[in-house]
């Protein structure tokens, strides 16, 4: 009854997908969960990333246990998790259940918290940072030059560089600046730019800028 | 001892090799003693635009590699004592030196100079790599223009990771007209972007061009407005305090006219 397609390692924009079938017992799907995390270790290289279940529904404890494995037996800094149901599994899923659809595991209830990275500075064109936690920078962040972070950020200066904020998914996250004028805008999986008719009038605004992502759309307002 | 400094933009063709000409000459007739040092292997011009061309014997690569001593390649300018010339290899590429070379080569000049200017190549690789080696301040140029002042920004970049931090800004070309009508970027257009200190503006002027194909620093030039930018811009490189020239005062009677009629702009 087990294949290859048992448990399957999917890597897609921003994370890792890990499809496991939803018959057979769990702990049979551990031991082959454990046998493929050890066969696919160069799947596993990036030092964060997000882990994602699809197909079967698993208890907290059956989705940590498999985490458990997966952090032993790579070198993989597990920071947030993200649980995902198929349409197929989520026939079976208790109306309880199906409020914990597209929930975060915070970093917290891992035991670790993301951290901020501060740059005191200018982000000059073709200087980029990336970093895994939110991201402070007392300076302007230039055209040309790029800020991702898996959390927020927060530039206490004019921006009009290249933003995206929770870069590996989190919906939750913001962008702020003094000066908010960027090239693009990403916040999540959603990207934008000012319109160029607007551009005039948004470099006009001389006021702290807030940009946060409700329903796929990301808002500007005034702070 | 003296100062290396490298005059660089990113951007091609924005007047770096125009301004390291007229800097060192200015500085020259200043009394100073300087080098300048063509970076620009396999596309040099400053012996072009110096009119010092059809004098080159030796290069900088017949000097790296041994073939000669640096004060045989050195090439006298006639037309003004202190001032000299080591030309660029035309025949090799950027490759033909590396940074340790540059800095050993600048740390030598600095005995007997009180200022070496390097003239370093358009471009972030293997050729500004080279000229900034050995340099102690950089002058960034650059245009009025959005891709101009972009690669500036990156260029200031790479020259803080390189150690060189606080470079001055030569803002080159400005049309006053054009920025008073809103059509181009201005001084403080530019400043808010890259946020360095500004060494000096130079306008947009024909006598440039005229004084190029002469092989004629424009420095030399009483008349020209440029000629008195690069001659402002010399002597606050040697830490005088020199205002910013009025480019408005360029405008002919006409003009002056009009604006007492409320007509001009």
């Amino acid at each position: 009854m087990y294949n290859d397609e048992t448990v399957l390692f999917k890597g897609k924009k921003g994370g890792i997908t890990i499809v496991i079938d939803d018959e057979g017992d769990f702990e049979d799907i551990k031991e082959i969960f454990r046998n493929k995390v050890i066969a696919a270790k160069k799947f596993f290289s990036d030092a964060k990333t997000v882990i994602t279940f699809e197909g079967r529904m698993m208890s907290d404890e059956q989705e940590e246990s498999l985490l458990k494995i997966l952090m032993e037996e790579s070198s993989l800094d597990i920071t947030l998790t993200k649980e995902n149901q198929k349409e197929a599994a989520k026939t079976t899923v208790s109306t309880d259940n199906s409020t914990k659809l597209e929930s975060y595991k915070t970093t917290e209830q891992l035991g670790k918290e993301m951290s901020t990275y501060y740059y005191n500075g200018n982000l000059r064109s073709g200087q980029a940072i990336r970093y895994s936690g939110s991201v402070v920078i007392v300076g302007d962040v230039n055209p040309g030059s790029e800020v991702s972070a898996e959390g927020n950020i927060i530039i206490l200066g004019s921006a009009k560089g290249k933003l995206h904020a929770g870069c590996f998914g989190d919906e939750n996250c913001y962008v702020t600046a003094l000066r908010l004028f960027p090239a693009q805008l990403r916040i999540a999986d959603v990207i934008t730019h000012i319109p160029k008719e607007n551009q005039k009038e948004v470099k006009a605004v001389a006021k702290p800028l807030y940009a946060f992502l409700n329903e796929g759309k990301i808002y500007i307002n005034e702070m | 001892m003296g100062e290396v400094i490298v005059i660089t933009s990113g951007k091609g063709g924005v007047g770096k090799t125009t301004t390291s000409a007229n800097v060192g000459t200015g500085l020259a007739v200043l009394g100073y003693k300087v080098v300048m040092i063509d970076a620009d292997i396999g596309l040099r011009n400053l012996d072009v635009i110096l009119g010092l061309e059809n004098r080159i014997v030796y290069d900088i690569v017949d000097v790296v590699d041994g073939n000669c001593r640096v004060r045989q390649a050195l090439i006298k300018d006639k037309r003004c004592q202190n001032l000299y010339l080591l030309p660029a290899a035309q025949t090799k590429d950027k490759s033909a030196v590396n940074p340790e070379q540059m800095l050993k080569l600048c740390s030598q000049l600095k005995e007997d100079f009180d200022y070496i200017l390097i003239d370093c190549p358009a471009g972030i690789e293997q050729g500004f790599k080279n000229a900034t080696a050995g340099a102690d301040r950089a002058i960034v140029v650059t245009t009025p223009e959005v891709s101009a002042v972009r690669d500036a920004d990156r260029i200031i970049g790479l020259l803080e990771a390189e150690g060189i931090s606080n470079p001055l800004l030569v803002l080159n070309r400005i049309k006053i007209d054009m920025v008073n009508r809103g059509d181009m970027m201005s001084l403080d257009d530019v400043t808010e972007v890259l946020a360095i200190d500004v060494l000096g503006i130079v306008p947009d002027d024909e006598a440039i061009v005229i004084s190029a194909n002469k092989g004629e620093p424009v420095v030399f030039d009483e008349v020209a407005k440029a000629g008195q930018a690069y001659r402002d811009i010399a002597l606050r490189i040697t830490g005088k305090e020199v205002p910013l020239m009025n480019l408005e005062e360029a405008k002919g009677m006409f003009s002056k006219i009009k604006k007492i009629f409320g007509k001009g702009s």
